[in-house]
């Protein structure tokens, strides 16, 4: 369903799917009406709502919305009232996400307006949004050479309020070393989730990816978020360029036409090894460029959250 | 001096433009944008990945480009590359440039001559010249051929020298020029290589004056052929259709200008152009400079192409002297032509005086001087000469000599010592003695050769010696000299005398060997059988400032009354002895001449230390020369230029009239008229590559081109110097190719 038509903070929202561009979505403030726009348009383009499936614990009546599965329609209450409400279940459950986003120097590069660091905040914000939403209990990383924030899973909506609070005030500026911080949140992260790490892994894919064998090893699902800039994969540049660099790299100039299939080259073989490595952990990757449409990640997200519900009816 | 091996030098200096490729390479090191970037880490590796590659792709354009900066310039400054002095190293070349300076040359193919183009294939052959090249340049006509006097590895100077040049009113003969060539080769024999360039506008006559069959022409050909390595032809004559005007001749009609008698003038034109001319006024001047006056005009309606018209304009002059004339035309391509000038002398009668040796011995038939009086006087009041007879009984007391112009002795029995000494006296003072033979002198022979002759020394010029008898039906004609100056000159056709003058009787005439004695008619001897003898008949020798003339024979009825005076019906011993009177009276003084000859006036004995002062009329000419009479005998004789070779002033080499004035002297000036060869003005008579070629001997080095871009193809097929400007371009092009391909190929567009 598209083209519905309600209020929001005073702003009229006619096709919430435009929220899903991160250059107009970077023109909101506010990090959690961003979240919530992102998760609203995505849901304006999908037939089925992604919000609660079934249940055994009746909890209460939501009024109905577009995209919500007719047959939780509660018919009799319609009789009564002439509205449609839904029945909502109390899920128990026990889903648990973990949003891990890198703030290392490198998610700093913006070749356009929105850079890595902003992009990966819409898709850590939206997903958190989407999964408290869905009565999921997420919590939320930052890191960086260490992890800078670890806020604990919670499926309460304050959580979600704290997890945006917490991307508004993270900053990008060290640098990174994504191994060790997967080694220790391994470690650290005890019940088996979703693990959903965000980040441009500019950094040893050996150690990485070992990270990542490790949360695997500990049962974890994975999704990989690989957020690339644009001018990252197209190496855009004519004319003699110094590129100073971030991370503590050195300063180079250079003629960018005369290295860029070399450039290319490289950037297309680390990819490959990573995701070769994901393949192997049965690891998610999803590779992102910053000007794509923000969908990308919740979609992802999805398709896993319901392969593991598959998974979990299928062990039932 | 070492000669720039580029035809424009100039532009080489833009060689310094390679640089730039350099320059611009430093200067965009240090222009570059600035750009954050995350992902260094890929962006090092691949930078050393392909820092050997990019390194080499950066040189080879840097010298692609590099190079391609420096061909341009080099191509574009027409760069020569010497083949020969490759092959020889640094050899010495000798360039010998002729440039025909005839003043056909000036003729102008729209807004350049010629000669103008001839001076600018002169100046880009000193242009070409490499290392130690030696340029000798002459400029040539048919009066002399002189080199310009520039040292020759002076290029810039020569190249300035040659702009100066100016053109002549002389013809051309280029053949006779090349002895002058050969020298200037000889002079520079170290020299490994000549080439000889002789510009011209390739008119006929250049070539046909002289002969390459005269064995002197032939062996200066020869030895050219052994030491110059190619001898370049270049016509730069016009390329359009001609158009000229020429006054082809401009004469007295009579032989005597007489003061207060009509005298009439001929003027001969001729269209020497390749179309017809219309309403060609041709105009009548006499008087000089500022004083001309216009006596005459005369428009002709139209004038085909080749077509001649004369036309006739009187004028009678008040008293005796000079008077200058001038004819023109109007203008048109070839101005030099198209007026023409002539010095007229108003003189009374040639005085002649006739000495009879036997009057009215056997009648007007026998008479010695019956026959020659009525050739001079035949209507006396027209004839230009006054003749006294007088018989030689009565040649003592009419023996005032300088009274007369011509003293005629005709079969005189006995001339004593002193006769023989006033004879000589008038002769040497500008008279004319004639001496012809009959019975007495043949009987006195021997007196006759000891008070005359002298063994060579006294005033005949041949000595008598034995009778010719001619019996029936043998008999002697008369044969002319062909290269005589009085048969060359002769308007008449002398041939028929050959069979038609029979005389019977004659001397046969001794000449002494090595003498000034020239003969001027031969007799010839038919014999019976067949056979045939020749022998002088009319000789003659200068003395003097005059001139003696012995002819060996008589008119009277014994030695050749019946067939002499009307050979072969028509009367040729009247116009015989008119035009031998008229032709020496004159050969005194030469008033019209041709460009560049010697003017000579004969001037009483008192101007002999007066000065004399010779100028051009015209504008432009340069300041008077003062020149001073020598003495000839009891006379003075002007004659200028005095030394050709040397000359003061210009001499006689630019035509028009001269004003001879004496210093001092109220008395009128006098003139002397300087004239074209109007031969030399035909344009139409030019000649092909091929008939110029057949002019010379078999394997002459000679290359005939038809212009001066042909000149350059033929020498750069040669192998000589070779303008290397399209290879130059074609590199250049290439390398621009190689280098666009390449900057795609490597992403340095």
């Amino acid at each position: 369903m598209t083209g519905g038509a309600f209020y929001e903070g005073g702003i009229v929202a006619e096709d919430f799917q435009k929220y899903l561009d991160p250059k107009v979505i970077n023109k909101i403030s506010k990090l959690e009406i961003k979240a919530r726009l992102i998760v609203e348009g995505f849901i304006s383009g999908q037939h089925k709502s992604p919000y609660h499936g079934f249940s055994v614990e009746f909890a209460e009546h939501r009024e109905y919305v577009p995209g919500d599965d007719i047959r939780h329609v509660d018919w009799k209450v319609f009789g009564k009232s002439d509205r449609f409400y839904i029945k909502q279940y109390e899920e128990e459950t026990n889903f648990r996400a973990h949003l891990l986003l890198d703030t290392s120097e490198s998610m700093g590069y913006a070749s356009g307006v929105v850079s890595k660091f902003e992009y990966g905040c819409y898709v850590a914000a939206s997903l958190a949004h989407l999964i408290i939403q869905q009565q999921d209990a997420v919590g939320l990383v930052t890191f960086d050479e260490k992890i800078q924030k670890f806020l604990p899973v919670s499926s309460s909506p304050a959580h979600l309020k704290l997890i945006l609070s917490e991307l508004s005030a993270a900053k990008t500026g060290k640098k990174t070393k994504m191994g060790p911080m997967l080694h220790e949140l391994a470690e650290k992260i005890t019940r088996k989730g979703l693990v959903m790490v965000i980040s441009d892994l500019f950094d040893d894919p050996q150690e990485i990816l070992l990270g990542l064998q490790h949360l695997r090893h500990k049962k974890h699902e994975v999704i990989l978020f690989h957020i690339l800039d644009e001018h990252e994969v197209s190496f855009p540049f004519d004319d003699m360029t110094k590129f100073e660099g971030l991370e503590g790299y050195d300063p180079l100039i250079c003629q960018p036409r005369t290295i860029r299939q070399a450039y290319l080259e490289e950037v297309n073989r680390f990819v490959e090894e990573i995701k070769k490595g994901c393949r192997s952990y049965n690891i998610d990757y999803v590779q992102i460029t910053t000007d794509r449409l923000l969908d990308v990640a919740l979609t992802a997200y999805l398709a896993t959250r319901a392969g593991s519900k598959a998974r979990a009816v299928r062990k039932v | 001096m070492l000669a720039s091996p580029f035809l424009s030098p100039m532009i080489a200096w833009g060689v310094l433009a390679a640089a730039a490729p350099v320059i611009i390479y430093l200067i965009m090191r240090q222009r570059y944008k600035v750009v954050v970037w995350a992902a260094m880490e890929f962006l090092l590796a691949a930078y050393k990945k392909t820092r050997r590659r990019r390194r080499i792709e950066e040189l080879l354009l840097l010298a692609i480009r590099t190079l391609l900066m420096l061909l341009l310039p080099l191509g574009l400054a027409h760069p020569v590359w010497n083949a020969s002095a490759a092959i020889l190293g640094q050899e010495e070349a000798h360039w010998v440039i002729v440039l025909d300076d005839s003043y056909s040359m000036g003729y102008r193919d729209w807004a350049e001559s010629s000669f103008q183009r001839a001076k600018a294939a002169a100046c880009e052959i000193v242009d070409r010249m490499r290392g130690k090249g030696w340029a000798t340049v002459f400029q040539a006509n048919a009066v002399r051929a002189r080199t310009i006097p520039v040292e020759g590895n002076r290029h810039d100077v020569l190249k300035e020298a040659i702009e100066d040049l100016s053109i002549s009113h002389a013809g051309s003969n280029l053949l006779e020029c090349l002895g002058e060539v050969l020298k200037a080769v000889k002079e520079r024999r170290t020299v490994v290589r000549h080439d000889i360039f002789i510009l011209t506008d390739m008119q006929r006559s250049a070539w046909t004056a002289g002969s390459t069959k005269d064995p002197e022409i032939l062996r200066v050909l020869e030895e050219i052929a052994k030491l110059v390595r190619q001898v370049y032809l270049v016509d730069v004559g016009p390329s359009e259709s001609i158009a000229n005007l020429q006054i082809q001749a401009f004469h007295p009609s009579s032989r005597t200008i007489t003061p207060g008698r009509s005298a009439s003038f001929e003027v001969r034109v001729r269209n020497m152009g390749s179309s017809r001319a219309d309403a060609v006024a041709v105009d009548f001047f006499v008087g000089a400079g500022d004083g001309r006056i216009k006596r005459g005009g005369e428009v002709i309606e139209s004038l085909d192409r080749g077509e001649e018209r004369t036309l006739t304009f009187p004028v009678t002059f008040d008293k005796p002297g000079a008077y200058p004339l001038s004819v023109s035309l109007p203008g048109d391509a070839l101005a030099v032509d198209n007026e023409r000038c002539l010095a007229a002398v108003a003189r009374e009668k040639i005085r002649v005086l006739l000495v009879n040796g036997e009057p009215g011995r056997e009648g007007p038939e026998g008479d010695e001087t019956f026959f020659l009086q009525a050739a001079l006087e035949l209507t006396p009041e027209l004839s230009p000469f006054a003749v006294k007879l007088v018989s030689f009984m009565n040649f003592d007391s009419e023996i005032d000599l300088l009274k007369h112009d011509v003293v005629v002795l005709a079969n005189l029995p006995t001339v004593d010592p002193r006769q023989a000494g006033l004879l000589e006296q008038f002769a040497r003072d500008g008279g004319v003695v004639i001496l012809t033979v009959g019975e007495h002198v043949l009987r006195d022979r021997a007196e006759f050769n000891a008070i005359l002759y002298k063994g060579g020394q006294g005033v005949s010029p041949a000595q008598l010696l034995e009778e010719v008898v001619v019996a029936d039906p043998a008999w002697l004609g008369l044969s002319a000299v062909a290269d005589h100056a009085f048969i060359r000159t002769s308007r008449l056709n002398w041939e028929p005398l050959a069979v038609g003058a029979r005389f019977r009787k004659a001397i046969h005439l001794g000449l002494p060997e090595g003498g000034d004695s020239k003969t001027i008619f031969h007799f010839i001897h038919q014999s019976s059988g067949g056979a045939r003898e020749t022998f002088p008949a009319l000789v003659e020798k200068p003395l003097g400032l005059g001139r003696v003339i012995l002819f060996g024979s008589a008119i009277d009825a014994d030695w050749g009354f019946d067939t002499v005076f009307f050979a072969q019906q028509e009367a040729y011993y009247p116009p015989l002895w008119y035009e031998i009177l008229f032709h020496y009276m004159q050969s005194g003084e030469k008033r019209n001449i041709g460009v560049g000859e010697q003017f000579e006036m004969v001037l009483p004995p008192e101007e002999l230390s007066r000065p004399v002062e010779v100028r051009r009329l015209d504008p432009q000419a340069p300041p008077a020369v003062t020149v001073y009479p020598v003495a000839v005998e009891n006379r003075a004789k002007l004659v200028y230029p005095e030394d050709p070779e040397h000359l003061k002033g210009e001499g006689t080499e630019a035509s028009g009239l001269y004003e001879i004035k004496r210093a001092g002297s109220a008395a009128r000036p006098d003139y002397v008229a300087v004239t074209i060869d109007p031969e030399e003005g035909d344009l139409r008579q030019r000649m092909e590559a091929g008939e110029a070629a057949a002019l010379f001997p078999d394997k002459f080095p000679l290359t005939v081109c038809v212009s001066r871009e042909a000149l350059w193809e033929k020498i750069a097929g040669k192998g000589t110097d070779r303008d290397l400007w399209k290879p130059f371009l074609i590199a250049v092009f290439t390398l621009l190719c190689l280098e666009t391909i390449l900057a795609w190929r490597f992403g340095r567009q």
